[in-house]
Protein backbone atom coordinates (compact mmCIF):
# COMPACT_ATOMS: atom_id res chain seq x y z
CA UNK A 1 0.00 0.00 0.00
CA UNK A 2 1.15 3.44 -1.24
CA UNK A 3 0.86 6.51 1.38
CA UNK A 4 1.36 9.97 0.87
CA UNK A 5 1.07 11.56 4.32
CA UNK A 6 1.73 15.40 5.21
CA UNK A 7 1.35 17.17 8.46
CA UNK A 8 2.98 19.21 11.13
CA UNK A 9 3.34 17.81 14.54
CA UNK A 10 3.97 19.21 17.71
CA UNK A 11 7.35 21.02 18.01
CA UNK A 12 8.34 19.60 14.22
CA UNK A 13 8.24 21.29 11.03
CA UNK A 14 6.23 20.24 7.79
CA UNK A 15 6.41 17.18 6.95
CA UNK A 16 5.57 15.16 4.42
CA UNK A 17 6.08 10.98 4.08
CA UNK A 18 5.75 8.92 0.50
CA UNK A 19 5.97 5.27 2.26
CA UNK A 20 5.19 1.57 0.84
CA UNK A 21 3.68 -0.28 3.58
CA UNK A 22 3.36 -4.48 3.18
CA UNK A 23 -0.02 -5.38 3.09
CA UNK A 24 -2.36 -5.41 4.81
CA UNK A 25 -1.55 -1.91 6.40
CA UNK A 26 -1.34 -2.16 10.07
CA UNK A 27 0.73 -1.14 12.78
CA UNK A 28 2.75 -4.69 12.37
CA UNK A 29 2.96 -4.07 8.47
CA UNK A 30 6.92 -3.73 7.21
CA UNK A 31 7.70 -0.25 6.00
CA UNK A 32 9.19 -1.45 2.47
CA UNK A 33 10.25 2.04 1.24
CA UNK A 34 9.84 5.92 2.75
CA UNK A 35 11.17 9.33 1.96
CA UNK A 36 10.30 12.24 3.91
CA UNK A 37 10.27 15.92 2.27
CA UNK A 38 10.46 18.63 4.33
CA UNK A 39 11.21 22.06 6.06
CA UNK A 40 13.00 20.20 8.95
CA UNK A 41 16.84 20.19 9.40
CA UNK A 42 19.32 16.94 9.72
CA UNK A 43 22.89 17.47 10.11
CA UNK A 44 24.90 15.83 8.34
CA UNK A 45 22.29 16.77 5.27
CA UNK A 46 24.04 13.46 3.30
CA UNK A 47 23.22 11.18 6.10
CA UNK A 48 19.46 11.54 6.14
CA UNK A 49 19.34 9.32 2.66
CA UNK A 50 20.82 6.58 4.31
CA UNK A 51 18.96 6.78 7.57
CA UNK A 52 15.71 6.67 5.14
CA UNK A 53 16.80 3.51 3.63
CA UNK A 54 17.68 2.26 7.18
CA UNK A 55 14.16 2.26 8.06
CA UNK A 56 13.47 -0.47 5.07
CA UNK A 57 11.74 -3.43 7.36
CA UNK A 58 10.70 -1.20 10.10
CA UNK A 59 7.41 -2.38 11.53
CA UNK A 60 5.17 0.99 11.30
CA UNK A 61 4.66 0.12 14.90
CA UNK A 62 8.13 0.26 15.72
CA UNK A 63 9.38 3.54 13.55
CA UNK A 64 9.54 5.90 16.21
CA UNK A 65 12.09 4.14 18.02
CA UNK A 66 14.24 2.65 14.58
CA UNK A 67 14.41 6.29 13.37
CA UNK A 68 15.87 7.60 16.82
CA UNK A 69 18.19 4.49 17.11
CA UNK A 70 19.31 4.84 13.15
CA UNK A 71 19.71 8.79 13.48
CA UNK A 72 22.15 8.31 16.85
CA UNK A 73 24.12 5.17 14.77
CA UNK A 74 24.30 7.74 12.03
CA UNK A 75 25.62 11.02 14.01
CA UNK A 76 23.11 12.82 12.57
CA UNK A 77 21.56 15.72 14.24
CA UNK A 78 18.01 16.47 13.70
CA UNK A 79 15.67 19.64 14.37
CA UNK A 80 12.29 19.93 13.06
CA UNK A 81 11.52 16.26 12.86
CA UNK A 82 11.30 13.11 15.13
CA UNK A 83 10.71 9.45 14.48
CA UNK A 84 7.65 9.87 17.07
CA UNK A 85 6.27 12.38 14.20
CA UNK A 86 6.89 10.46 11.35
CA UNK A 87 4.95 7.20 13.45
CA UNK A 88 2.01 9.42 14.20
CA UNK A 89 1.20 10.76 10.86
CA UNK A 90 1.78 7.06 9.31
CA UNK A 91 -0.83 5.72 12.06
CA UNK A 92 -3.23 9.01 11.72
CA UNK A 93 -3.22 8.05 7.67
CA UNK A 94 -3.50 4.09 8.20
CA UNK A 95 -6.63 5.09 10.53
CA UNK A 96 -7.78 7.46 8.17
CA UNK A 97 -7.01 10.60 9.78
CA UNK B 1 37.40 39.88 23.78
CA UNK B 2 36.16 40.92 20.45
CA UNK B 3 37.10 37.84 17.99
CA UNK B 4 38.46 39.12 14.27
CA UNK B 5 35.47 38.77 11.94
CA UNK B 6 35.89 39.20 7.85
CA UNK B 7 33.07 41.19 6.64
CA UNK B 8 31.65 40.60 3.12
CA UNK B 9 29.02 43.24 1.02
CA UNK B 10 29.23 41.04 -2.33
CA UNK B 11 26.19 42.96 -3.82
CA UNK B 12 23.68 41.11 -5.80
CA UNK B 13 24.47 37.52 -7.81
CA UNK B 14 22.29 35.04 -8.62
CA UNK B 15 21.23 32.03 -7.25
CA UNK B 16 23.88 29.48 -8.26
CA UNK B 17 26.97 32.05 -7.15
CA UNK B 18 25.44 33.42 -4.52
CA UNK B 19 25.03 29.59 -3.03
CA UNK B 20 28.43 28.67 -4.28
CA UNK B 21 30.44 31.35 -2.55
CA UNK B 22 28.48 30.26 0.47
CA UNK B 23 30.20 27.12 0.64
CA UNK B 24 33.40 28.75 -0.85
CA UNK B 25 33.73 30.87 1.96
CA UNK B 26 33.06 27.55 3.91
CA UNK B 27 35.72 25.81 2.57
CA UNK B 28 38.06 28.80 3.40
CA UNK B 29 37.21 29.10 7.41
CA UNK B 30 37.54 25.07 7.40
CA UNK B 31 40.59 25.38 6.03
CA UNK B 32 41.79 28.33 8.01
CA UNK B 33 42.78 30.24 5.57
CA UNK B 34 39.93 33.05 6.20
CA UNK B 35 38.55 34.68 9.27
CA UNK B 36 35.52 33.91 10.47
CA UNK B 37 33.12 35.48 8.01
CA UNK B 38 29.81 37.11 7.78
CA UNK B 39 28.58 38.16 4.35
CA UNK B 40 25.78 40.52 3.04
CA UNK B 41 23.95 39.84 -0.24
CA UNK B 42 21.46 40.18 -2.58
CA UNK B 43 19.65 38.49 -5.15
CA UNK B 44 19.53 39.30 -9.11
CA UNK B 45 17.78 37.17 -10.94
CA UNK B 46 14.97 37.10 -7.84
CA UNK B 47 14.96 33.22 -7.45
CA UNK B 48 13.82 30.83 -4.86
CA UNK B 49 15.79 28.50 -2.40
CA UNK B 50 14.48 25.11 -1.91
CA UNK B 51 15.64 23.63 1.49
CA UNK B 52 18.07 20.86 1.10
CA UNK B 53 14.93 18.03 2.28
CA UNK B 54 12.22 19.94 0.33
CA UNK B 55 10.58 18.24 -2.97
CA UNK B 56 10.95 20.97 -5.61
CA UNK B 57 7.40 19.41 -7.13
CA UNK B 58 5.67 19.73 -3.91
CA UNK B 59 7.01 23.36 -3.22
CA UNK B 60 7.83 25.34 -6.35
CA UNK B 61 5.21 25.80 -9.36
CA UNK B 62 8.18 25.59 -11.56
CA UNK B 63 6.12 26.88 -14.59
CA UNK B 64 5.56 30.16 -13.31
CA UNK B 65 8.96 30.34 -12.38
CA UNK B 66 10.11 29.85 -15.68
CA UNK B 67 7.45 32.57 -17.06
CA UNK B 68 8.70 35.36 -14.60
CA UNK B 69 12.29 34.60 -15.09
CA UNK B 70 13.01 33.40 -11.18
CA UNK B 71 15.63 31.15 -10.68
CA UNK B 72 15.46 27.81 -8.19
CA UNK B 73 18.18 26.45 -6.51
CA UNK B 74 18.33 24.01 -4.00
CA UNK B 75 20.36 24.82 -0.73
CA UNK B 76 22.80 22.86 1.35
CA UNK B 77 20.97 23.49 4.43
CA UNK B 78 17.46 22.70 5.21
CA UNK B 79 14.48 24.46 6.43
CA UNK B 80 11.79 25.92 4.07
CA UNK B 81 11.97 27.77 0.29
CA UNK B 82 12.15 31.11 0.33
CA UNK B 83 11.70 34.20 -2.24
CA UNK B 84 15.01 36.12 -2.56
CA UNK B 85 13.55 39.01 -3.95
CA UNK B 86 12.79 42.37 -1.99
CA UNK B 87 15.09 40.92 0.95
CA UNK B 88 18.76 41.02 2.25
CA UNK B 89 20.43 37.72 2.56
CA UNK B 90 23.34 37.65 5.39
CA UNK B 91 25.61 34.34 5.81
CA UNK B 92 28.05 33.66 8.71
CA UNK B 93 30.91 30.92 8.37
CA UNK B 94 32.48 30.47 11.95
CA UNK B 95 34.18 27.05 12.95
CA UNK B 96 32.30 24.86 15.17
CA UNK B 97 35.17 25.81 17.93
CA UNK B 98 34.20 29.16 18.05
CA UNK B 99 32.44 30.73 21.07
CA UNK B 100 29.55 31.53 19.05
CA UNK B 101 28.95 28.13 17.94
CA UNK B 102 27.90 25.45 20.65
CA UNK B 103 27.15 21.87 20.02
CA UNK B 104 23.15 22.65 20.45
CA UNK B 105 22.24 23.74 17.12
CA UNK B 106 19.01 25.39 18.88
CA UNK B 107 21.45 27.40 20.91
CA UNK B 108 23.37 28.41 18.18
CA UNK B 109 20.80 30.11 15.96
CA UNK B 110 19.62 31.81 18.84
CA UNK B 111 23.11 33.29 19.50
CA UNK B 112 23.53 34.00 15.89
CA UNK B 113 19.85 35.56 15.70
CA UNK B 114 20.72 38.00 18.02
CA UNK B 115 23.06 40.11 15.11
CA UNK B 116 19.44 40.05 13.23
CA UNK B 117 17.22 41.35 16.07
CA UNK B 118 19.62 44.00 17.15
CA UNK B 119 20.34 45.28 13.73
CA UNK B 120 16.20 45.39 13.09
CA UNK B 121 16.27 47.26 16.60
CA UNK B 122 18.68 49.78 15.06
CA UNK B 123 16.13 50.22 12.06
CA UNK B 124 13.81 50.81 15.02
CA UNK B 125 11.89 47.80 14.30
CA UNK B 126 10.88 45.40 17.45
CA UNK B 127 11.67 42.02 17.00
CA UNK B 128 12.24 38.48 18.64
CA UNK B 129 13.72 35.16 18.11
CA UNK B 130 11.20 32.59 17.90
CA UNK B 131 12.32 28.84 17.48
CA UNK B 132 13.61 26.98 15.75
CA UNK B 133 14.81 29.67 13.07
CA UNK B 134 12.22 32.43 12.63
CA UNK B 135 12.57 36.07 13.86
CA UNK B 136 9.26 37.50 14.35
CA UNK B 137 8.22 41.18 14.81
CA UNK B 138 4.00 42.23 15.40
CA UNK B 139 3.35 38.39 15.27
CA UNK B 140 4.73 38.08 11.92
CA UNK B 141 7.83 36.95 9.90
CA UNK B 142 10.40 38.96 9.07
CA UNK B 143 13.70 36.76 8.90
CA UNK B 144 14.05 32.88 8.13
CA UNK B 145 17.40 31.37 9.22
CA UNK B 146 18.86 28.00 8.16
CA UNK B 147 22.28 26.26 9.22
CA UNK B 148 24.62 23.56 8.78
CA UNK B 149 27.96 22.02 9.29
CA UNK B 150 30.18 20.78 7.51
CA UNK B 151 34.16 20.63 7.46
CA UNK B 152 34.48 21.33 11.54
CA UNK B 153 32.38 25.21 10.50
CA UNK B 154 28.90 25.74 11.01
CA UNK B 155 27.38 28.15 7.73
CA UNK B 156 24.15 29.59 8.84
CA UNK B 157 21.74 31.64 6.15
CA UNK B 158 18.78 33.84 6.44
CA UNK B 159 17.10 36.41 4.94
CA UNK B 160 15.46 39.90 6.17
CA UNK B 161 12.23 41.04 4.04
CA UNK B 162 12.25 44.65 2.90
CA UNK B 163 9.35 44.28 1.17
CA UNK B 164 6.85 41.61 -0.25
CA UNK B 165 4.64 40.90 -2.69
CA UNK B 166 2.57 38.23 -0.80
CA UNK B 167 0.37 37.43 -4.25
CA UNK B 168 3.37 37.02 -6.29
CA UNK B 169 5.28 34.88 -3.47
CA UNK B 170 2.38 32.54 -2.92
CA UNK B 171 2.01 32.43 -6.93
CA UNK B 172 5.38 30.82 -7.12
CA UNK B 173 5.43 28.77 -4.08
CA UNK B 174 2.90 26.30 -3.20
CA UNK B 175 2.31 26.23 0.78
CA UNK B 176 0.28 23.60 1.99
CA UNK B 177 -2.44 24.70 4.38
CA UNK B 178 -0.47 22.32 7.38
CA UNK B 179 2.57 24.98 6.96
CA UNK B 180 0.50 27.77 9.37
CA UNK B 181 -0.98 24.99 12.27
CA UNK B 182 0.03 25.75 15.51
CA UNK B 183 1.13 29.36 14.30
CA UNK B 184 -0.92 33.24 15.54
CA UNK B 185 -1.58 33.77 12.82
CA UNK B 186 -3.37 30.66 10.69
CA UNK B 187 -3.24 32.65 7.19
CA UNK B 188 -0.13 31.83 5.62
CA UNK B 189 0.04 34.66 3.79
CA UNK B 190 -0.84 37.02 6.45
CA UNK B 191 2.06 35.78 8.50
CA UNK B 192 4.88 37.86 5.93
CA UNK B 193 6.08 40.88 6.93
CA UNK B 194 8.37 43.17 5.80
CA UNK B 195 10.50 45.81 6.74
CA UNK B 196 8.82 48.16 5.07
CA UNK B 197 5.40 47.13 5.48
CA UNK B 198 6.54 47.63 9.31
CA UNK B 199 8.06 51.07 9.29
CA UNK B 200 5.27 52.58 6.69
CA UNK B 201 8.23 53.62 4.19
CA UNK B 202 10.19 51.81 1.58
CA UNK B 203 13.42 50.41 3.45
CA UNK B 204 16.05 49.80 1.28
CA UNK B 205 19.39 46.83 0.79
CA UNK B 206 22.57 49.42 1.78
CA UNK B 207 20.16 51.18 4.62
CA UNK B 208 19.31 47.30 5.86
CA UNK B 209 22.22 45.76 5.35
CA UNK B 210 24.50 48.97 7.02
CA UNK B 211 21.76 48.09 10.10
CA UNK B 212 22.51 44.81 10.00
CA UNK B 213 26.47 45.16 10.39
CA UNK B 214 26.29 46.74 13.57
CA UNK B 215 23.66 44.80 15.09
CA UNK B 216 25.97 41.60 14.61
CA UNK B 217 29.46 43.43 15.43
CA UNK B 218 27.35 44.25 18.24
CA UNK B 219 25.20 40.94 19.39
CA UNK B 220 28.41 39.03 18.81
CA UNK B 221 31.21 41.12 20.33
CA UNK B 222 32.71 40.93 16.72
CA UNK B 223 35.77 43.16 15.55
CA UNK B 224 35.23 43.29 12.02
CA UNK B 225 37.51 43.76 8.78
CA UNK B 226 35.90 44.84 5.82
CA UNK B 227 37.54 42.86 3.19
CA UNK B 228 36.21 41.41 -0.40
CA UNK B 229 36.01 37.66 -1.36
CA UNK B 230 39.35 35.98 -2.42
CA UNK B 231 40.46 35.01 -5.98
CA UNK B 232 40.48 31.66 -5.11
CA UNK B 233 36.51 31.66 -3.29
CA UNK B 234 35.09 33.51 -6.44
CA UNK B 235 37.00 30.65 -8.87
CA UNK B 236 35.33 27.87 -6.65
CA UNK B 237 31.98 29.92 -6.38
CA UNK B 238 31.79 30.21 -9.84
CA UNK B 239 32.69 26.52 -10.47
CA UNK B 240 30.13 25.46 -7.97
CA UNK B 241 27.53 27.23 -9.60
CA UNK B 242 28.21 25.63 -12.93
CA UNK B 243 29.31 22.23 -11.78
CA UNK B 244 26.43 22.31 -8.57
CA UNK B 245 24.31 24.15 -8.19
CA UNK B 246 22.86 25.40 -11.28
CA UNK B 247 22.65 21.58 -12.41
CA UNK B 248 19.53 19.38 -12.57
CA UNK B 249 20.36 16.55 -10.48
CA UNK B 250 21.37 19.03 -7.39
CA UNK B 251 18.03 20.93 -8.31
CA UNK B 252 15.83 18.01 -8.63
CA UNK B 253 17.70 16.38 -5.70
CA UNK B 254 14.13 15.22 -4.11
Amino acid sequence: MKIEAIGKPEGCKLLRISAVIGDPPGLDSQIERISVRGDFFAVPEEGFEALEKSLSGTRVRDLAEAFETQASNLGLKTLGISGQALQTLIEGHLHGG
Amino acid sequence: MADKARILFTGYNNAFFNMGLDEAILGSVAAGSSLPTLRFYGWKPAAISLGYFQGINEEVDIQACRDRGIDVVRRVTGGGAVFHDAELTYSIVIPERHRLAPDSITDSYEILCAGIVQGLSILGVESKFVPINDIVSAGRKISGNAQTRKKGCLLQHGTILLDVDVEKMFSLLMVPKEKAKGKLIEDVKARVGSLSSILGRPVGFDETASAMEKGFISALDLDPLREVPSEEELILASRLADEKFSQHCWVHKR
